[in-house]
């Protein structure tokens, strides 16, 4: 049994193929499937469910120091980094170029991803979000992309597959909103007590 | 400019860049010599376009297959079969009717014209020295002539089309999403996200148009047909594809669907053929059209302002013709959209996100 998924595993697979590639007759392939259910998001997906979500997805392969998003630049796709390894960074002023390099002087690394994390969530549900940090290759890198105009074509055409996506999405902003609002709580006690 | 040693330095890949700027012009390039597969898979697209709804609700029901399309497209293909055998001994009736009212139409026009020209003239003492109707006329011969001349020509074709369209149909629905994605792996990295973007903004906006279209000329031609035949109008089904044809085009369309069957009346001189109850018909079609149809499935698609709808058809028909006056309005908004996304893009002008 091979514990790697592999690069090329395909994402448009036929349900007999995946089938045949599952089954314990076969020996238990490790599919992109396998690497999908992993992440959190999808967890409530049934298998099915993931090959039909898997074929809207796109695997792009980026080379070291391959910027995936800009930092201010408009959104339109979520990642999943699949193989390799990515830092994101801010911009610690605003008039920085963007052509310019990265350098320690204008970026704050904020921080690193790996296999199974994922980026760019906001941009399946906000209109023209934009990104709020860049993201750069520093190993060759293969990312899973679900673009947005593909998602709205998943909640069409699957919308209970949709609806299971939406919901772990609107968790996370939850979530996020959540200790957001703690931490201005915790600032505003700090001032207080300060003041 | 930083002085400092970067921590990356940000890899480019020109490359990529640049292999994809010289695949497309090849592609392209390579389109105009294929015209021949290009046009037809085009009216396939157009018919994916008028059946992806219907497609979208299938596979919602989770019935989304092959076979089961297939069977779709073998129950549409009989039921269009059979209405039109069982209606060709009445549509062909109509353009036997429609051989013997030619001649009529054109000496009536001709009449009224020299009416027309001898009141100015007795009036006004002024004689017009040029003659639209003698214009009009000639060029419809002439029109006439050059399609019979190309009859072969169009056959041929036509029988082309008729195997090849539902190939790509049936290609475009089971592998289009896959043909994009691949397509898509040639575009750089940095360009994909907003060139999936706007490309599918394209298919949608245009898609969403044809559909909307083909569901309120269909419904304005139903409407006008039915009518003419419930008060025993003569070339009621002619009449009714010419108001579902001329209702494409913007702001005239109505006018110039009503002025054929207006000139059939006239021509007629039969005292059941009720003008009054056809203008009371034509209004009410266009009513329905203006007040329900469109509000409900066009003009959430294209906003523009009319003098850009106006423009947009001029330009469009000068370009390609018939074609160009049907798809000038959806390229019109597509034209917008991208230049809004592009300004968007360079200025940031959006909401930010996490």
């Amino acid at each position: 049994m091979s514990e790697e998924i592999k690069a090329g595993d395909r994402l448009d697979k036929s349900l007999w193929k995946y089938f045949w590639e599952v089954s314990p007759v076969a020996g238990r392939k490790k599919t992109v499937h396998d690497f999908l259910s992993k992440i959190d998001i999808f967890q409530n997906l049934s298998d099915f469910e993931l090959l039909i979500f898997a074929k809207y997805l796109h695997k792009r392969t980026l080379q070291t120091n391959e910027i995936v998003v800009k930092e201010n630049s408009v959104g339109h796709a979520f990642y999943m980094v699949f193989q390799g390894q990515l830092k994101v960074y801010i911009r610690k002023f605003d008039n920085i170029e963007e052509s310019e390099d990265i350098h320690e002087d204008n970026y704050t690394l904020v921080t690193e991803l790996e296999k199974y994390n994922y980026f760019g969530e906001l941009a399946l549900i906000q209109d023209k979000s934009k990104r709020k940090g860049t993201a750069v290759c520093i190993e060759p890198t293969t990312v899973l992309a679900l673009y947005r105009s593909d998602f709205d074509e998943i909640l069409e055409s699957y919308p209970k597959i949709g609806a299971k996506v939406m919901g772990a999405l609107s968790q996370i902003v939850v979530r996020r909103l959540h200790s957001t609002t703690q931490k201005l709580q915790e600032i505003k006690k700090t001032l207080n007590e300060h003041s | 400019m930083n002085t400092a040693k970067p921590v990356i330095k940000i890899n480019r890949r020109k490359e990529t860049v640049a292999f994809f700027l010289v695949f497309s012009m090849v592609v392209l390039f390579s389109l105009y010599f294929l015209k021949r597969l290009v046009v037809p898979f085009g009216v396939a697209f157009v018919f994916y376009l008028i059946l992806k709804p219907i497609l979208q609700q299938c596979r919602s029901k989770s019935v989304y297959h092959t076979i089961f399309i297939s069977l779709i497209f073998l129950v549409a293909f009989l039921i269009v079969l059979y209405a039109f055998t069982s209606s060709l001994p009445y549509i062909s009736g109509e353009f036997a009717k429609l051989q013997d009212y030619v001649p009529r139409i054109e000496e009536y026009l001709r009449s009224r014209y020299s009416y027309v020209t001898g009141f100015i003239e007795r009036k006004f003492n002024y004689e017009l020295d040029f003659n639209p109707v003698d214009t009009a006329i000639l060029y419809l011969q002439q029109t006439l002539k050059l399609v019979i001349i190309k009859l072969p020509y169009f056959l041929s074709t036509a029988m082309e089309w008729f195997f090849m369209v539902p190939i790509f149909l049936l290609f475009i629905i089971k592998d289009g999403f896959m043909f994009k994605k691949q397509l898509l792996k040639v575009v750089p990295n940095s360009w994909a996200e907003n060139f999936y973007h706007l490309i599918n903004q394209f298919t949608n906006k245009f898609g969403d148009y044809i559909f909307a279209k083909f569901i309120e000329a269909s419904l304005v031609g139903i409407v006008i047909t039915s009518g003419l035949v419930a008060i025993d109008y003569p070339l009621a089904f002619i009449l009714g594809l010419i108001a579902a044809l001329t209702n494409v085009f913007p702001y005239i369309g109505p006018f110039l669907g009503y002025v054929p069957a207006l000139i059939v009346g006239l021509v007629d001189q039969n005292p059941n053929t009720t003008l009054g109850a056809l203008s009371v018909l034509y209004l009410v079609a266009n009513l329905i059209d203006i007040f329900i149809v469109f509000p409900l499935l066009v003009s959430k698609i294209v906003n523009l302002h009319p003098l850009v709808v106006i423009l947009s058809v001029i330009i469009g028909s000068g370009v390609a013709g018939f074609l160009g006056m049907v798809v000038s309005i959806p390229v019109a908004a597509i034209v917008k959209l991208t230049f809004t996304e592009v300004y968007e893009a360079i200025y940031h002008e959006s909401e930010t996100g996490l």
